[in-house]
């Protein structure tokens, strides 16, 4: 009894203290602590923003994914210095983290954080909308033109309650890269049918080798990949699109194949040999870069490391097989991800003339493309990548290019056109229908009646 | 009147030992978790307003939630394993260690088997997630040494392993940590006490249940509530290891709650989870203050 | 008989000890090894001896870590963390051990529960409210946290050691004339030294491997602690093996050389007990 009316006591101290005290936490820190950490901190990015003079450069931090440092390079080359060049005024800083959606998460809700913040997709946005977070770009992005300039699907993506509130910064497609040289030497085709795919499938196995490498275990929601890929490989891209716009139901036969197949096919070993929620992505690719593997599934963003890991052999891509008579192959293709501005900035114009700069940059863009980080979302002039461009990369990104012109065969990536927590489900759960814990049917039940829950919110973009 | 009202300026002076830490720890942590119980009973996503939906949290947290019960579940068989086979083989070591009569090895044994606590669990999780990599990790050695069956297991895969592979790392880097606890107790006990044990011609166990058990009665009861605190709370080593995966084989209450809260948007129902899981240590906690004083007083 | 059974029993224990010895340490020695060795062979085979040993991927890691900035930064937050925990700490938990404070039940219970504190109950709102304040990203958040969060842990542990410190020698003290403050400072800190060294120790350690917070709140590479470098650098150099094992023993060494280096006033802190003082 003692100890609850201790706990009581705790409980009605504090709240006391929550109205009462709020300043004394400073004081309650050791005071030679302050003054030597005031003393380093005079440097500070966000500090500088602060107490601003006039004359002084306006810092601007974007955040960004993590990335490596060449990739950082490229980004300084191509953008960030010839930005800070040509603008005297304005200072753009990258600042790149991991778990930089998490961290922007608290950041944002706490109106603070960076200017410029690059976003997973479109879908993440309208999270940040609802709470006020990030600015309606609506206004800039039609006085700037780029609303003519940018794919029209990569800018629709990115609507919320028909205003645009970010801006996607990519586009890229899944594909299903394999290894040419043992292709060539096995006598394997490349496939474009399911039972192409089954055929290199099961040879590769009986020779003891992989036949598409695919981890897991570190990052949960690249599952995504094949659950979308399958789904616009067997039931098509006009099904698909029907269920994301309503029209038809995720429990339909159609797409209760797609699923029993993707798990026939990951029962069957194909995808790493059962055995991709073991190890991490990286180990994955690593399999196909030293040949354990005949293919690997992944997107078009991986032509850079792809590029840098692999010497030994001659690799290609295509897209994903049709799993279906009938349905030709997809490539599924999407916006990568958007970039927003923080509606507490100090400089709006300033952030957004940033995201115009990228996007009217083309000679620097271009060699940027070439060099390895991914392609805006626009119509990109061929002529200005560099010619001593990669094969595969020249053709894997034609690949891509073509794909706009000609929309009607192009399938849907989860991360650009599933509303939210339908995603979230689907990519969650599909390792418990290859493990047995679920079965198809119910996994698309639930998936449907979180379909509609979300639907019925009236908060979903149409599909076109 | 005079004596009682010095006595208690002298409380009050004694007072004055402890509210530094109080106040401080109070204003850093407590306050700013109140505001966390309080969003428990709001709809949020983490970033906009909150909007008050009463209970609605709780309600879903028991009926709608098919994760949860898994999460509970696995807490409960981790919390098992960390209130029994570390202590154990804490005391069993810590015992052994004891009797070293070289100084130089017993300070040696202390010493090793007590790094890896002080090791962060990113980087030991980083280095045990490659041992058990299918590919490259032990399982390249098992099959040189033909031992198949061992080979083929997928020890972060398997659903069934996965959760004790886990908590076999965390194992190995927190015994050590309970052990030299369990030294030390060890060494206060008098030694007066082991002689007139046998002579009273008692063996090694009757000296282990009659000496030994009594003497660190009170730091068994303190490890205890220590393993059971921590092991309800537990994140570090899932999270780098399998993020509670495959399916939900190692998912926690704690995954459960950075899952909600970081990952899917749903913060104002990870804060009801995480509610629901500080309830679980208080309960705890009481339930193991009323234990340590009984032992304290047979002690 | 009874002496070969001895012996026996003696041999099996001896054998159990070196062998625990040996699983303890031999993670350690594999990454130490693949830090030397190259990606290539690492994955090939995950233990072995380095074909070429060479200290590139130190150098490399070293710089491209940006690690020199990070220890700074890591050591910086270390000892004001401890300056406040020891403050505090020892002063309080002389207070619960020895001294007869008005609600002492309520202090002890609010400490234990204290210091199992879900992290996950506070860290939002914490980051509200630092954001009005201008803290965040300053190394003066993390302090202020880590410091918080340690205190609890800081004083049960040096309580357990109080407690056991026989009272006759307070009240020795108190007979010599010494107040509260006086028997504090002249016969408790003295004796408190080596749970201080423990304590110290700890709370080092902890702020160095601590990751969550400090993602969290550090977002700037200038001031980032040395756990926060090595995550960022694991995820952007998952592909290279051997320099995450490197940065690994970057990030470890400091550690295990602390560690070993005060292992001695660590363990005497927890044993000793300054029962004959």
């Amino acid at each position: 009894m003692k100890k609850v009316i201790s706990f009581i006591l705790i409980l009605a101290l504090a709240a006391g203290m929550m109205i009462g005290c709020g300043k004394s936490e400073e004081g309650a820190a050791d005071n030679t602590v302050v003054k030597e950490t005031d003393s380093e901190e005079g440097t500070d990015a966000a500090e500088e923003a602060v107490q601003e003079t006039p004359g002084e450069k306006k810092k601007l931090i974007w955040f960004t994914e993590q990335m490596d440092d060449s990739q950082y390079a490229k980004w300084m080359e191509y953008v960030v210095t010839p930005f800070n060049e040509s603008h005297p005024d304005i200072e753009v800083e990258i600042s790149a983290t991991a778990d930089y959606e998490q961290v922007l998460k608290v950041q944002l809700a706490a109106n603070g954080g960076p200017d410029i913040c690059n976003m997973g997709g479109p879908t993440i946005t309208s999270e940040y909308v609802e709470g006020d977070k990030i600015l309606d770009l609506t206004e800039y992005v039609e006085n700037a033109g780029l609303d003519k300039k940018i794919f029209k699907w990569a800018l629709d993506s990115c609507k919320v309650n028909g205003k645009i509130y970010s801006v996607p910064n990519s586009y890229e497609a899944l594909m299903l890269w394999y290894n040419v040289d043992m292709f060539e030497e096995n006598g394997w085709k490349v496939p474009e049918t399911y039972e192409e795919l089954k055929t290199v499938c099961e040879d590769a196995q009986d020779k003891g080798i992989i036949p598409i490498a695919f981890g897991t275990s570190d990052f949960k929601a690249i599952n995504e990949q094949f659950v979308g890929v399958a789904l616009c490989a067997y039931a098509g891209r006009e099904n698909v699109k029907k269920a994301l716009n309503g029209e038809m139901k995720w429990t339909d036969p159609v797409f209760q194949e797609a699923i029993t197949t993707l798990n026939d096919m990951w029962q069957a070993g194909w995808i790493n040999d059962k055995k991709s929620h073991a190890i991490s992505q990286d180990d994955g690719y690593s399999l196909f870069y030293n040949q354990s593997a005949a293919m690997a599934m992944t997107g078009t963003w991986s032509l850079g490391t792809f590029a840098e890991q692999i010497q030994d052999f001659k690799y290609g891509a295509v897209a994903f097989p049709s799993l279906k008579d009938g349905v030709p192959p997809t490539l599924c293709m999407g916006a990568g991800g958007v970039i927003a501005i923080n509606a507490n900035t100090k400089y709006p114009d300033e952030c957004f003339e940033f995201i115009n700069f990228l996007f009217n940059n083309d000679e620097l863009q271009a060699q940027a493309v070439s060099n390895g980080l991914q392609p805006l979302p626009y119509d990109m002039d061929e002529s200005l990548y560099s010619s001593d461009m990669n094969e595969v990369d020249k053709e894997v990104l034609s690949t891509l290019e073509n794909s706009q012109s000609n929309l009607e065969s192009a399938g849907f990536v989860m991360w650009t056109y599933w509303p939210a927590e339908t995603r979230q489900y689907m990519m969650d759960n599909i390792e418990n229908v290859y493990l047995g814990n679920l079965t198809v049917e119910d996994y698309l039940e639930k998936t449907q009646s979180i379909f509609e829950k979300e639907f019925e919110s009236g908060k979903l973009i149409p599909v076109s | 009147m005079e004596k009682r009202r010095k006595y208690s300026t002298r409380r009050l002076v004694c007072l004055l030992f402890i509210l530094p830490a109080f106040l401080y720890h109070a204003l850093v942590v407590i306050i700013p978790s109140l505001k966390t119980v309080y969003l428990s009973f709001f709809d949020w996503n983490g970033i906009s307003e909150p909007r008050f939906t009463g209970l609605q949290n709780y309600i879903e947290m028991f009926t709608e939630d098919t994760v949860l019960p898994i999460a509970f579940k696995n807490t409960m068989v981790w919390t098992l394993i960390f209130i029994t086979i570390p202590i154990i083989l804490a005391i069993f070591v810590a015992v052994c260690a004891s009797k070293v009569k070289k100084t130089s090895l017993q300070m040696f044994y202390r010493t090793v088997y007590f790094l890896p606590y002080v090791l962060s669990a990113s980087i030991a999780g980083k280095i045990w997630s490659n041992f058990y990599n299918p590919f490259y990790g032990f399982n390249t050695l098992f099959e040189r040494l033909g031992w198949e069956k061992l080979s083929e297991v997928l020890w972060l895969g398997d659903q069934k392993i996965a959760l004790f592979a886990v908590a076999f790392v965390s194992n190995w880097s927190w015994w050590g940590f309970v052990m030299v606890l369990f030294i030390s107790a060890l060494q206060q006990i008098d030694p007066a006490l082991y002689e007139s044990a046998s002579i009273d011609g008692g063996n090694s166990w009757d000296c282990f249940l009659h000496v030994t058990l009594p003497g660190i009665a009170p730091t068994l009861v303190f490890v205890i509530s220590l393993s059971l605190m921590w092991s309800i709370l537990s994140f570090d080593f899932i999270w780098v290891m399998t993020m509670g995966g495959p399916g939900q084989a190692t998912e926690m209450l704690s995954t459960w709650i950075y899952k909600n809260a970081f990952v899917s948007y749903r913060a104002g129902y990870a804060n009801a989870i995480c509610v629901l899981q500080s309830g679980i240590v208080l309960l705890v906690f009481f339930a193991n203050q009323k234990i340590r004083k009984k032992v304290e007083d047979i002690g | 008989m009874k002496k070969t059974k001895k012996r026996i029993t003696k041999i099996m224990m001896h054998f159990i000890l070196l062998f625990l010895a040996l699983f303890q340490l031999f993670p350690l020695f594999v990454l130490f090894l693949n830090s030397l060795r190259a990606d290539v062979e690492i994955k090939k085979f995950p233990i072995g001896l380095p074909e070429t040993p060479s200290l590139v991927n130190y150098v490399e890691t070293w710089i491209k870590g940006g690690y020199a900035v990070a220890f700074r930064n890591s050591i910086l937050v270390g000892a004001c963390v401890i300056a406040i925990v020891l403050f505090a700490a020892s002063l309080a938990a002389y207070g619960l051990a020895k001294l007869d404070i008005p609600g002492k039940a309520f202090f002890i219970a609010y400490f234990m529960m204290g210091m199992s504190f879900p992290t996950f109950l506070y860290i939002v709102p914490l980051y509200y409210n630092f954001s009005q304040f201008g803290l965040v990203n300053t190394r003066l958040s993390v302090i202020i946290i880590y410091s918080a969060g340690y205190i609890p842990f800081a004083i049960l542990l040096i309580r357990t050691f109080l407690v056991g410190i026989p009272k006759e020698l307070e009240e020795a003290g108190k007979i010599d004339g010494c107040g509260e403050i006086g028997v504090f400072l002249h016969i408790t800190v003295p004796l408190l030294k080596p749970i201080l060294a423990t304590v110290s120790l700890i709370v080092f350690v902890w702020c160095w491997n601590e990751f969550l917070w400090s993602n969290t709140f550090l977002t700037t590479d200038s001031i980032r602690t040395v756990a926060t470098r090595f995550y960022k650098f694991t995820s952007e150099w998952s592909k290279d093996l051997a320099k995450i094992y490197t940065a690994g023993v970057i990030t470890l060494a400091p550690i295990i050389v602390l560690y070993l280096a005060l292992q001695k006033s660590f363990i005497e802190g927890l044993t000793s007990g300054a029962v004959k003082g």
